[in-house]
């Protein structure tokens, strides 16, 4: 490993400072992003879907529970993920981990947050229990087992990377 | 409400094709922060600081747990309270599992200025189980710069301060190499995050929406998870 600067924390805090307008400018980037996402055009959803939660069948509008928001995260469970039939996806998995504790938070912004697997809802509720994450609370993530349409995916999908 | 069009599924996607395009340069804008941020120079921690922690005293290198780096975040927690900061509350909700970190050699504790007991108490009120240490008999809060000299009655929290201090060690040798704070922690959140991709934002005052988008000031709308009292409270309906 390369020798790493070792400075004051005069000199310290003159480089921290500098890299922090850098961030700020960035900051206000990421605002001016969620502005323009604001602003993206709605697409009605014309098809009627029905899930399987623990409990009972709902539609899409009961997903949003009341609310007028909701996030849906597509959580991969399904015959071709890894971990199938006993786990979902490693990754899906990795990042559901710290949205048990912030879910809890988004309910009094008028928003749901859910996750939708194609798995049979029985796989999901039988996979093992994630152990609880240090910063959380009780609130768990509500599932559901997405079983309409059967064939093909619902949305196309985009990715951020 | 001003509300955005509704358009057909061929469309939206045109316009959502537009805004990833820069959605991406922000992502490799962000990537070119942390290249940056990786080269900041470090400062040696010259002095011994004692915390109190489950396990009875520590010094700072205990904090690390056997790993190379140290997330420590400044948890506002005066002396003279019994709660700690909703605020703070909320982010370490945001926390996940740490063994995603512990796979990266890396630790995550928080450290408050309020005694051991009160931290015990909360944390069990709260239901969380991160590592969590009272520098209450010691310097470091008013060393980082997150707590006044003595603690100020009339100030919230006795006017502690919140941030994310970074360290990492050489053997017995302590170095610091990063600290944020404000809007540099809501990044790190992400309640934020998610209320950033919803038609609605964050639902702030100082957002740039339309005309007639629900709008409430910042920092007060969020309680701690067992305090809210309408948990379907919708600004929007």
């Amino acid at each position: 490993m390369t020798e790493h600067k070792v400075g004051t924390r005069e000199e310290w805090l003159a480089a921290r400072t500098a890299l922090l307008a850098d961030e700020k400018e960035f900051t206000h980037r990421s605002d001016e992003l969620a502005r323009k996402r604001q602003a993206l055009p709605w697409v009605p959803i014309g098809k009627d879907y029905s899930f399987e939660a623990e409990d009972g069948t709902k539609t899409l509008a009961d997903l949003f529970d009341g609310r007028s928001q909701l996030l849906v995260y597509h959580f991969m469970f399904g015959p071709t993920v890894e971990g199938w039939p006993d786990a979902g996806c490693p990754g899906c998995s990795y990042t559901a981990d710290s949205l048990d504790g912030a879910a809890v938070h988004l309910p009094p912004r008028g928003v749901t947050f859910v996750a939708v697997s194609r798995a049979p809802l029985e796989n999901l509720l039988a996979a093992p229990t994630p152990s609880t994450p240090p910063g959380s609370c009780s609130t768990a993530l509500q599932g559901a087992a997405a079983t309409t349409p059967r064939g093909g995916r619902a949305d196309t999908t985009t990715t951020n990377d | 409400m001003n509300l955005p069009p509704v358009v057909s599924a061929t469309e939206w996607q045109a316009a959502r094709d537009a805004l990833l395009a820069k959605e991406k340069e922000a992502t490799r804008a962000r990537d070119a922060l942390a290249a940056e941020r990786r080269r900041l120079p470090r400062v040696r921690i010259d002095k011994d600081y004692t915390f109190d922690g489950p396990d009875g005293k520590a010094g700072l290198l205990d904090l690390f747990e056997g790993r190379r780096q140290l997330l420590l975040y400044h948890f506002m927690f005066g002396p003279n309270q019994d709660a700690g900061c909703d605020g703070c509350s909320m982010f370490v909700d945001q926390i996940g599992h740490l063994a995603h970190l512990h796979a990266r050699d890396t630790s995550f504790a928080l450290v408050s200025r309020a005694p051991l007991a009160k931290i015990t108490a909360y944390r069990k009120r709260m239901g969380w189980t991160i590592p969590w240490y009272s520098s209450s008999e010691s310097d470091f809060n008013v060393d980082v710069g997150v707590s006044p000299e003595a603690p100020q009655l009339d100030v919230y929290q006795d006017g502690e301060s919140f941030g994310l201090s970074v360290f990492l060690h050489e053997g017995d040798d302590i170095f610091r190499s990063y600290f944020t704070t404000h809007r540099g922690v809501e990044a790190l959140g992400s309640v934020w995050t998610f209320l950033d991709l919803t038609p609605l934002g964050r639902q702030e005052e100082w957002e740039d929406s339309p005309a007639g988008y629900p709008q409430t000031k910042p920092y007060q709308w969020w309680r701690r998870h067992d305090e809210y009292e309408h948990a379907d409270a919708d600004p929007a309906a």
